[in-house]
């Protein structure tokens, strides 16, 4: 039996991108790949849309011929967002593991390299869910938004906090056996804060008042951010590698 | 069977003494909530004050026991080490009981004070999402089958939602309009001295009670893995 | 100089002893892992591939005599096993692609045309993977593992699901590779045994 013996192919050929650089390409990667399998599967989207819109029909059916007070518009509005991101964001890792790619991705990616790809993932979903369910929500309870850059601000930081902690809690339930219902279940205490201040800044956009200024609310969403991306990037690999 | 081995027995969990003395002073404290102590002056219902003796309590040692929980989940994460874990989850489960003793009794005694069971008040709020989080950390810990996945997630999960305490207790309260000032339980300087002795021998009653029933709970934990160690052997 | 250690490593899974203090210590370039089904062997590569942490004991690659610690094994492992698969919705181009950026490395499409034609893809390398026949996902998986160059590739019952063209693609490769660094292959096969030149048998539990 003889050995073929070949030159290992060109070292040049393959050359490492240095730091930073390959990080960000590498959570990049992700990022892209994710985006590519969900455009050509459809299945988390579709989901979340199909959510969105279904609830907000439901909810501005009964409720918006009325005009209904700010304070219950921003929360409508809220639970819409935070019900459509459970249907569809556990699918970032529970997919990953229920189709067996988990161990391609931890044996080529560093932990915080998917932990953000995914990070940006998801919240680019609820970002394209917002712009598809805010204005079709307005229109549909006839609520008028008195501080349009608030309200906007409120949207980009409240699904970036929702994001945040629902990446983190999906990687978590990925591992669990009862996947659906769990999700939801764990996500809500890590979420509530964030739900609770994006409410009741939508409100004062809203036209209402609250007990916290706008300018708390969006500190304090900025703050939540901050601490629950800083522990997912600490905390990640413990969640991912066995 | 043979003889208990000497770290099984009660006496090394806690010693005789301290045994009877902890069943002697509760024993004491809940006679003294309604014989020794006085009715209150300044409350609406004046029996209504006496469950504070217990409700004080369960709360602090129920946010003791998180507290103490999430350390051991730190250190679980750090060292690997079962025994650590072990303990996170024992004092999780004691806080839980703690928590829902406290929001009951808590409760009752807005019933009867103030004619409404709950009232959105700050504290009520805060002991609320604590009573979540333990729910949550619990159906998480339940549904993931292999045991050192199973610790280090629920430990992650244990560290997250402590580090967002400070929102549950300082900022969601305050996201509820209409607060009932007159709620807070800044009355309790209107409680006679009679209260306070009642107070911190409720406190000192349940802290050793806590610390027995954990010491216990973790011992009953290690049998269970060093039985399902000797089956592996077989 | 590549080499494997492993002291003293056990195994629990659960309620069930997978393996209990293995001690392997091997610098050559092809090594054989044998028995039965159950006795561990795709365990044993999954913790030297860096997936799974032992319950206790050590199992290290060196690389010139220092052990490679466990988040830098990306660069330096390749793995293919059965239950490490490719996404479905994506070409294996496209998978090869991707799994070189996660490494941050770069490459020429050259190298990854050539990577697909060694392992028979040349015609089939832009069609999802979820339109190819077992063997030829077999040969995608194989490519995923050898695509960065690493220095040790684990091969986890290669030529299974494969044809007899496959097969001989299979030996060029193990032979290729355990002539630059070293291979594990994890057999049932006698065949696939016999292309290394020590086989460690891991027994029943």
């Amino acid at each position: 039996m003889s050995v073929v013996h070949r030159a290992s192919a060109s070292r040049e050929q393959i050359t490492s991108r240095s730091g930073l650089i390959g990080y960000i390409s590498a959570v990049i990667a992700v990022l892209v790949k994710d985006s590519r399998c969900e455009l050509r599967s459809k299945q988390s989207i579709s989901a979340v849309l199909l959510f969105a819109v279904t609830s907000t029909v439901a909810v501005s059916f009964t409720l918006g011929a009325q005009g209904q007070s700010s304070a219950i518009a921003s929360t409508l509005l809220w639970v819409v967002i935070y019900f459509s991101a459970m249907a569809g964001l556990s699918r970032s890792f529970v997919h990953e593991v229920e189709t067996y790619t988990a161990p391609l991705l931890k044996l080529a990616a560093k932990p915080n390299s998917v932990y953000l790809g995914k990070l940006a993932f998801n919240f680019l979903t609820l970002i394209a869910l917002d712009i598809v369910t805010v204005p079709l929500f307005i229109i549909l309870m006839g609520c008028g938004i008195s501080k349009p850059g608030l309200f906007i601000a409120l949207l980009l930081l409240g699904s970036l906090a929702l994001s945040a902690g629902a990446t983190m809690a999906a990687a978590m339930v990925s591992r669990a056996s009862s996947k659906g219902a769990l999700f939801a279940a764990i996500s809500f205490p890590l979420l509530v804060p964030a739900l609770g201040l994006a409410i009741s800044g939508t409100n004062i956009a809203m036209g209402g008042d609250a007990v916290l200024t706008a300018a708390n609310c969006l500190h304090l969403l900025a703050y939540y951010c901050g601490v629950v991306i800083t522990a997912s990037l600490m905390l990640f690999r413990f969640v991912w590698e066995d | 069977m043979g003889r208990l081995k000497t770290k099984d027995k009660t006496s090394a969990i806690m010693p005789l003494p301290l045994q009877i003395f902890i069943g002697l002073e509760i024993a004491a404290v809940i006679v003294a909530a309604f014989l020794y102590v006085p009715p209150a002056r300044g409350f609406a219902d004046k029996e209504s004050a006496r469950i504070i003796i217990f409700h004080v309590p369960c709360a602090m040692i129920a946010t003791l026991a998180y507290a103490i929980s999430t350390i051991y989940a730190i250190a679980y994460l750090i060292r690997g080490n079962t025994a650590s874990d072990m303990k996170s989850a024992a004092s999780a489960s004691l806080g839980f009981l703690f928590t829902a003793l406290a929001t009951v009794t808590g409760m009752i005694f807005a019933k009867m004070e103030w004619g409404m069971a709950w009232n959105w008040d700050p504290r009520e709020v805060s002991i609320l999402m604590l009573m979540i989080v333990y729910a949550a950390y619990f159906a998480l810990r339940g549904s993931i089958l292999n045991s050192a996945a199973r610790a280090k997630i629920s430990s992650v999960y244990n560290i997250m939602a402590g580090l967002l305490m400070p929102f549950f207790i300082f900022v969601l309260p305050r996201l509820v309009p209409g607060l009932h000032p007159s709620n807070t339980l800044t009355s309790r300087s209107g409680l006679s001295p009679e209260y306070r002795i009642a107070l911190g021998g409720a406190m000192l009653g349940y802290m050793m009670l806590y610390i027995w029933i954990l010491r216990l709970s973790v011992r009953i934990s290690e049998h269970a893995m060093l039985r399902r160690r000797k089956s592996i052997e077989r | 100089m590549v080499g494997i250690r492993i002291t003293d490593l056990t195994h629990e899974f659960d309620d069930r002893l997978v393996f209990d203090s293995l001690n392997i210590a091997f610098d050559g370039s092809c090594l054989a892992i044998t028995g039965r089904n159950g006795s561990g062997k795709s365990t044993l590569l999954r913790i030297l591939a860096g997936l799974l942490t032992p319950t206790s004991g050590d199992a290290a690659v060196m690389i010139d005599g220092f052990a490679v610690p466990r988040d830098l094994l990306h660069n330096f492992i390749g793995l293919a096993a059965p239950d490490v698969r490719l996404y479905s919705e994506l070409s294996a181009r496209e998978n090869l692609q991707f799994l070189l950026k996660t490494r941050a490395l770069k490459s020429t499409s050259e190298h990854v045309e050539q990577v697909l034609c060694e392992v028979g893809l040349g015609k089939r390398g832009d069609d999802p993977i979820s339109e190819l026949s077992s063997g030829l996902r077999q040969r995608a998986a194989l490519a995923v593992a050898l695509v960065h160059e690493p220095r040790v590739l684990l091969l986890d019952e290669p030529s299974s699901n494969l044809d007899e063209a496959g097969i001989e693609m299979v030996r060029e490769v193990i032979g290729k590779y355990s002539a630059a660094g070293m291979v594990i292959i994890a057999t049932n096969d006698p065949a696939e045994a016999a292309l290394a030149e020590t086989r460690f048998d891991v027994g029943g539990a």
